[in-house]
């Protein structure tokens, strides 16, 4: 018997196995149903990039236009500091009036997970002044119902990390156990075909159906959802994704295989491969995050608070002393005498905040570099588990990640320092005749492309191939005695 | 009988390699994950109480300055964690435990831990509440599917029953057994549990957390109950041990961990989470809309009550009474907005609640972090005392501001010349978190317990069901 004519003997097999039919009905509903939820939270997220980047547009041309219309009607210069605050022919009034929301794109199949985007504001509020400052970080926080930041979501990808294992260990733990149960082992025995051939194209049958019959209606359904996807870049994206799921639904059939080949009882195999599940999705992911959090513990935010408002004292003294923090936040009050005239004011202020902004430098910059530490610990031992290797790629390819938000991070840090390098000279000397408006620094956004993940990728693909080549290596080594561990169990 | 069978099962585990392999490995990780969440609430303890002792020292020493300005630097006040945070830290990691008072609005948790994390917290943070809702019913299931089907296979079932055996008897012998051995890998970590809470509770809150440790101790137990009855039962409808099995693994998967993912995003179709823009801005519009038009008609009502034109005119400074007016409408916008946004959430976790119908593990989860303090219950309850405390504070300042402005050349001195001294900032008390007790804690979930209670009655009535209907074919 062919290759061929076993593999279709294999596929008539399958179409009479319920259990493989209802199992994998039931897990690509899950999968549509993880897909669903994460369409909607992507949906939900560009409605919100959409609002802020519309409203920051606005803000420009408005102030643009306020500017113009000031000029053409020669209106009088700014006499004290609110009417500064509000004139957009100052560079003070223009910055303040077209303060821009910053906002962290995702990438066109963010939809397949929500993963850490949850936890973040997808855009932040990027000044001369501030980054996210107090009011708007008050009036911009996550909403999220906490139980369902703690229970997570019901993505695709948590379908795929979770439970694909499990679907595929009851598809696979009792291949070769169950002949030898029912005593149809000794029939498969005088085949043709050595047992470990036929054993090894029912697992590669199941394993191709299986997939094909997941992947096609999932990629249906993206396509169908995302418009975006007709982008090569997307494209490239999700191709890459779909070859990290199959290599992690291979790593798990490739378990099935070998834990078949030891030649165990039924129930045994059933144990060993709920353990593995239990090890490589549960056990060793939490270990790795209680680990790293003692090996590399981020500085106490209630510390950082504590330090900072030590820090910040001196600072503030300074700041009550020449300006009373009652005016910087209430700047509608300064009443502008000989002693306190508008650039007096707006000098100290920018001297004070790049003074407070050197005493906090050093608490976030530890900060920082701990989160470093985390994340390069997470990357180092990520090949422990194939589960962590594949969320973690998931969350790279989606722009959903903690990498992602760190990026985007350092991008609108940067946009703060450039635009601070800008508007400060200019505010300095102020005049109602600002209109460098070209001048202006952009945001640059810089996320990662997918060339510059090639190396990560290889290795993330190597890490979930090469532990799947090793199991189903020793399970095709172990199947050659299978013949003769037949007696033993008669 | 039921002693001989019970002692039969407890002898037969005790042998039994991957019985001890299984206990051992989930002990370790029982102690483990306890002696790692001890040093980390020790820390996070000494944290909360340092930063919150300093901040307010920096209150109480700061130099004189306008009330308001202290207003605007605020007080930060921080959740201590209980002990019991060791066993579950429930929501903590997604809130924060830190709030800034300060002037005008209404403070929001700080730096939730959870930003901080890395991607490996979304596997589930290994705390001893996970192994207990995780592990132990894997355990339970491990001892527990062949009970019968093993039996069966083996041919030892037609023999037992043929001498007479009633299947109930057996039932019960093989649970006891169960348990038996359960008890004694689990029942020493669950006291050593409820004597650490004790004594690492603070003296008034010591009989509370050692009746909180208890009432966990006895919620897991009624759990591995359920889980027991279940395993028991199911086994004794298999044919084979395998089927047992995979019917047992495939319940534990999806009713550990895809339904109450499931419930809760369902729940969030139906009573959507209001988006952040929309929600804050409408906020935002509504409290300035609430200040312009409470600013007017206070100073409309001062004017006509006193018969001047100008608030320059009142025998009193306007400025005082005019914040304190203010703060008092915001309270009413925020509280309007918090019940709107508390709501979607109760309505959302309903689901959760109700879904212990469909999974044990759901309401296990949630009676735990409610026993723990560490439910969005007793969150709330937390950020309603932190901001009574704002509210005090912002009055205290707004009353000093009116009965010390001074009248000058100008009139009313309405910006800097007022300062509070020591003696204000020493007047204002110490925030000081007054929890919940076990049962304030508990009563919401009324439903959950009585939920819990039917699956324990449902389990064990399936099991004698199940066992009644035993043949040894």
């Amino acid at each position: 018997m062919g290759k061929y004519a076993l593999f279709l003997l294999e596929c008539r097999q399958l179409r009479f196995d319920r259990v493989f039919w209802a199992v994998t009905l039931t897990f690509l509903l899950a999968v549509l149903f993880g897909l669903a939820n994460g369409q909607r939270w992507a949906d939900e997220q560009n409605a919100q990039i959409n609002y802020f980047e519309q409203q920051s547009l606005d803000k420009y041309q408005n102030s643009r236009k306020q500017a113009d219309e000031l000029r053409q009607h020669n209106a009088p210069a700014a006499d004290n500091l609110a009417a500064r605050n509000a004139d957009p022919r100052y560079a003070l009034g223009f910055e303040g009036s077209n303060v821009q929301h910053i906002c962290r794109h995702s990438s066109a199949i963010a939809a397949l997970t929500v993963g850490q985007s949850d936890l973040y504001n997808a855009c932040i509020l990027v000044s001369a002044w501030a980054i996210g400052g107090g009011y708007d970080e008050r009036l911009h926080r996550n909403l999220e119902n906490p139980m369902r930041l703690l229970f997570g979501r019901f993505d695709t990808a948590f379908v795929m990390i979770t439970l694909l294992p499990i679907a595929i260990l009851i598809l696979s733990y009792n291949q070769l156990s169950s002949e030898r149960e029912q005593g149809t082992l000794s029939l498969l025995a005088c085949q043709p075909l050595a047992v470990r051939r036929i054993i090894a194209m029912r697992f590669m049958v199941r394993a191709v159906i299986f997939l094909l019959l997941l992947l096609l209606p999932l990629s249906l359904a993206l396509w169908s959802n995302t418009v975006s996807l007709n982008h090569a870049t997307a494209l490239n994206e999700y191709l890459v994704w779909l070859i990290a799921t199959a290599l992690y639904a291979l790593f798990w059939f490739a378990c099935g295989f070998w834990v078949n080949a030891r030649s165990k009882s039924t129930a045994e195999n059933g144990l060993l491969l709920a353990g593995l599940w239990l090890l490589l999705v549960v056990v060793l992911p939490g270990c790795l995050n209680l680990g790293l959090k003692q090996l590399y513990p981020v500085p106490s935010r209630m510390e950082f608070i504590d330090a900072s408002r030590a820090a910040t004292i001196d600072v503030g003294k300074r700041k009550t002393e020449l300006l009373g923090k009652y005016l910087i936040d209430h700047p509608d009050r300064v009443k502008m005498t000989k002693q306190v005239n508008v650039d007096d004011f707006i000098q100290t202020r920018m001297a004070i905040d790049d003074e407070t902004k050197r005493v906090l430098a050093p608490g976030l910059t530890a900060f920082s570099a701990q989160q470093q530490q985390q994340r390069n610990f997470v990357g180092r031992l990520r090949f422990l588990s194939p589960a962590i290797i594949y969320q973690q790629l998931t969350q790279l390819l989606t722009g959903q990640g903690q990498d992602r938000q760190q990026a985007f991070l350092d991008a609108t840090d940067d946009y703060h320092h450039r635009l601070r390098a800008f508007y400060f000279p200019r505010f300095a000397q102020d005049s109602p005749d600002f209109s460098d408006y070209n001048g202006i620094p952009p945001f640059q956004d810089q996320p990662v492309t997918l060339s510059e993940l090639w190396s990560k990728i290889i290795s993330d693909y190597l890490g979930l191939s090469v532990p799947a080549l090793l199991f189903a290596g020793v399970g095709w080594w172990r199947m050659r005695q299978v013949s003769i561990q037949m007696d033993d169990v008669r | 009988m039921i002693s001989v069978i019970a002692r039969k099962e407890f002898t037969e585990f005790s042998r039994d390699g991957r019985f001890r392999l299984a206990a051992a490995l989930a002990l370790v990780l029982l102690l483990v994950s306890s002696l790692l969440g001890w040093r980390n609430y020790l820390d996070l303890q000494a944290q909360a109480e340092e930063a919150a002792e300093h901040d307010y020292r920096r209150w109480r020493q700061q130099d004189p300055k306008h009330p308001h300005d202290a207003a605007h630097n605020g007080v930060y006040v921080f959740k201590t964690p209980r002990p019991l945070a060791i066993v579950d830290g429930g929501i903590e990691p997604y809130v924060g435990a830190s709030i800034m008072n300060g002037a005008h609005l209404q403070g929001e948790a700080e730096f939730p831990p959870a930003q901080d994390m890395t991607a490996l917290q979304r596997f589930g943070d290994l705390s001893p509440a996970l192994a207990a809702q995780v592990l132990l019913p894997l355990l339970v299931i491990l001892l527990s599917f062949s009970a019968f089907a093993g039996e069966r296979e083996q041919g030892t079932l037609r023999q037992l029953l043929s001498i007479g055996i009633n299947p109930r008897l057996m039932l019960w012998g093989k649970s006891a057994g169960i348990a038996a051995i359960l008890a004694l890998v689990l029942l020493p970590a669950g006291i050593a549990g409820i004597g650490l809470a004790a004594s690492l509770a603070a003296p008034e809150l010591r009989l509370d957390e050692t009746m909180r440790a208890g009432l966990l101790v006895l919620l897991y137990g009624f759990y591995l109950l359920i889980i027991l009855f279940l395993s028991l039962g199911v086994s004794a409808c298999c044919r084979s041990a395998r089927t047992a099995l995979a019917i047992l693994l495939v319940f534990w998967g999806v009713t550990v961990f895809a339904i109450p993912r499931a419930l809760l995003d369902i729940s969030g179709q139906f009573y959507p989470t209001p988006v952040n823009t929309e929600f804050w801005g409408k906020l935002e519009t509504d409290l300035w809309k609430a200040w312009e038009e409470g600013a007017e008609a206070f100073k409309k009502k001062l004017l006509a009550q006193y018969q001047v034109e100008k608030v320059e005119d009142l025998p009193f400074d306007y400025t005082g009474r005019d914040m304190q007016n203010g703060d008092e409408t915001a309270w009413r916008v925020y509280e309007g907005y918090d019940k709107q946004r508390y709501d979607i959430y109760d309505q959302q976790n309903h689901f959760l609640e109700w879904g212990t119908l469909m999974t044990p593990a759901a309401g296990v989860s949630l009676l735990s972090m409610a026993l723990t303090g560490n439910d969005l219950l007793q969150y709330r309850d937390f950020t309603r005392q932190v901001e009574l405390h704002r509210r005090t504070m912002n009055t205290l300042l707004n009353d000093y501001i009116s009965a010390h402005q001074q009248k000058n050349a100008d009139g009313w001195d309405n910006s800097v010349s007022v300062k509070g001294d020591i003696t204000l900032w020493q007047s204002l008390p110490t925030f000081v978190y007054q929890p919940a007790s076990a049962w304030t804690a508990l009563r919401p979930y009324r439903v959950v317990i009585a939920m819990l209670s039917f699956w324990l009655l449902a389990a064990f009535s399936f099991a004698c069901t199940a066992v009644s209907r035993l043949s040894g074919r």
